[in-house]
């Protein structure tokens, strides 16, 4: 991952020798990330209070406090930080204890400046995934608690929209509902679109992305198939959309309607994003059920209050 | 009588000796092993049987051309909960990092010392059984959320989460309470794996049980209910078979609605993993409930109005 436009990537090195600090700050520097020292473990470990760091670099034989210690306290107190440990001594049972503690990798001195930079960048990639998952998880736990917070229609439809291309990160989303006599899909709302590709016509549900339906399973449509599983595909591309996923929104099997996301990159979907897509989408469904039975309530108080005499 | 399997053993190496040796050792120990002299060999055998751990030599002498760290790799995206231990007769800090790397929990030298390799086989056995009861706890989570989301019947959502929370967590019991409208009183409204004496002792007072909670909408863990003043009835949860009580609180929107407890027959150490899942789970049962309850109230709303207006049409017509 490179760090253009993003924070600045922020790496520590714990080394007793300072000409280890200006040597690995010269190689890592050149990649554009920001390289601090430090001559102790301790000193490191208040660092690590006040900076977030990306990636602390640690020599094993330092005086005082050895480097295993700094890998013990990060991988325990800092979850979101890489550790990665180097050493001019390296043994087996020190690079297995240190991976075990929880460092990354485990990189003997000498080093070239390409093997620094492939194991720092190799721990980067690794921290970026688990970060990654972890805000993905809370995202999710966020947005589900979000579509039950009501039980008014219209606002659980917005949130799942909205939810919906939070966590996909996604230009927009729809949420259509399957007509089943006429077999058309009429839209109930929708986020990140333009009003005229919302008005581009009726949906028919055995041609727009009909495979949907048919699956009952989550389809992508990638830019080289709008024409085969499209009804519009020229409003699509005027649109700016690349890539289009279908979810059918289903409680027991039962198809009430489609989610569909739309992606202006040509986007593919991972195994486990459908997998929490789809979750998404039933209990999104099993929410709209409970305000359309919480509605028909109402309306039938509503009606009978018209009865009472004044 | 034979004693109980400890564990399923998958054992790679391309020396007999090594593999008559550690078969022997963990066999005695009531192991089960199965032993291959090849990459092929294990990878057919894991394909169709569950193992909790592989030992592997990571360097073989290849003849159906897979290494050890090949075959690793393989079995870890096959299970990945599977444990894996590299003994070998060729310790080096290459090879030492890239099995570590490779998800190895560990990386022992040959020759092989039966009580060190017991130790650790022990050990991870005992861990993988306790990651898998965890799974089994969080797909029954999520089983629940999915279950107490569907419902807006109050009592049934309430049933639901109470054994949901006692199954999910392996504990001895659970309840909910709910806040009356003056919030002096809690009231327990669903509970699970405790008696009817125990949860008819008496009314509880909100003040001193949960007055912390009603301030901060935190936890409370009390470790110990014989030497804790919160507790109101100590001697009738020790005759219950209660060690400790976990309370989480029930909030909508910050606002406390009530809380859900936990029971256990021991005092348990919660992981922050649990605490968690515990907290998600207890967000979506606010939810669940306040939602059941707008729509109950709305039923009854309409049903009391209904009796009235037959009511007033017969008083009308005679």
């Amino acid at each position: 991952m490179s760090a253009q436009g993003k924070p600045k990537v922020l790496i520590l090195v714990i080394d007793d020798e300072m000409i280890v600090h200006q040597s690995i700050s010269r190689i890592l520097e050149v990649e554009g990330y920001r390289v601090d020292g430090v001559l102790r473990v301790d000193e490191a470990l208040e660092r690590l209070k006040k900076t977030p760091y990306d990636l602390v670099l640690t020599d094993l034989m330092i005086p005082e406090k050895s480097g295993m210690e700094a890998v013990k306290a990060i991988a325990r107190d800092y979850p979101d930080m890489g550790v990665v440990m180097f050493t001019g001594f390296p043994t087996v049972d020190s690079a297995v204890e240190s991976m075990k503690l929880g460092s990354l990798d485990y990189l003997p001195k000498p080093f070239t400046p390409d093997e620094l930079l492939a194991v720092v960048n190799r721990s980067l990639d690794k921290i970026y995934k688990i970060r990654q998952e972890r805000e993905l998880e809370d995202l999710y736990a966020e947005a589900e608690k979000a579509i039950q917070a009501s039980l008014e229609l219209k606002e659980i439809l917005n949130s799942i929209n909205e939810n919906v291309v939070r966590l996909f990160k996604v230009k927009g989303s729809s949420l259509l509902i399957l007509n089943k006599k006429n077999q058309t899909l009429q839209l109930a709302s929708s986020t990140g679109l333009s009003e005229s590709y919302l008005q581009k016509g009726i949906l028919d549900a055995t041609k727009s992305v009909p495979e949907v339906l048919k699956s009952s399973e989550p389809v992508v449509v990638q830019a080289d198939q709008f024409e085969n599983q499209l009804q519009y595909p020229e409003e699509a591309r005027r649109e700016g959309i690349s890539s289009i996923l279908s979810c059918p929104l289903k409680v027991q099997d039962k198809i009430s309607g489609i989610l569909r996301l739309y992606s202006p990159q040509p986007r593919s979907f991972s195994g486990e994003e459908l997998d929490l897509l789809r979750k998404f989408a039933e209990q999104g469904t099993r929410a709209i059920e409970n305000a359309l039975a919480y509605a028909k309530v109402r309306d039938d108080l509503e009606a009978l209050q018209k009865y009472v005499p004044e | 009588m034979t004693p109980e399997i400890k564990g399923k053993i998958l054992v790679l190496d391309d020396e007999p000796q090594v593999l008559q040796e550690l078969t022997r050792i963990l066999e005695a120990d009531h192991y089960q092993v199965s032993p291959c002299l090849t990459g092929k060999e294990a990878l057919a055998l894991f394909k169709e049987e569950d193992f909790d751990l592989l030992i592997i030599e990571w360097r073989l002498d290849a003849q159906d051309g897979l290494d050890g760290f090949q075959v690793m790799e393989s079995v870890g995206k096959l299970d990945p909960t599977l444990a894996l231990v590299v003994l070998t007769a060729f310790p080096d800090v290459d090879s030492a990092v890239k099995a570590m790397k490779l998800g190895a929990r560990d990386y022992l030298k040959k020759p092989m010392d039966a009580e060190i390799i017991l130790t650790l086989v022990g050990k991870l056995t005992e861990d993988r059984k306790a990651l898998l009861a965890r799974r089994e706890g969080q797909a029954v989570f999520e089983e629940l959320k999915r279950r107490i989301s569907s419902s807006l019947n109050l009592q049934e959502v309430l049933d639901l989460i109470a054994a949901g929370v006692a199954k999910g967590m392996g504990v001895k019991g659970c309840t909910i309470s709910l806040l009356d409208k003056k919030r002096d009183q809690l009231k327990v409204v669903a509970y699970q794996g405790l008696t009817q004496k125990y949860m008819e002792k008496g009314p509880i007072d909100s003040v001193r049980s949960l007055g912390e909670m009603i301030q901060s909408g935190q936890d409370i863990y009390i470790p110990d209910v014989t030497k804790d003043n919160r507790v109101q009835y100590p001697e009738e949860a020790l005759k219950e078979g209660i060690a400790s009580i976990l309370s989480v609180p029930l909030l909508i929107k910050q606002e406390l609605i009530g809380a859900m407890r936990i029971y256990t027959a021991s005092a348990q150490h919660f992981s922050p993993e649990e605490f968690k899942f515990l907290h998600g789970l207890a967000d979506q049962a606010a939810l669940a409930i306040e939602n059941a309850r707008s729509y109950e109230d709305m039923k009854n709303k309409y049903e009391t109005l209904r009796g009235d207006l037959v009511d007033y049409f017969e008083d009308g017509w005679t």
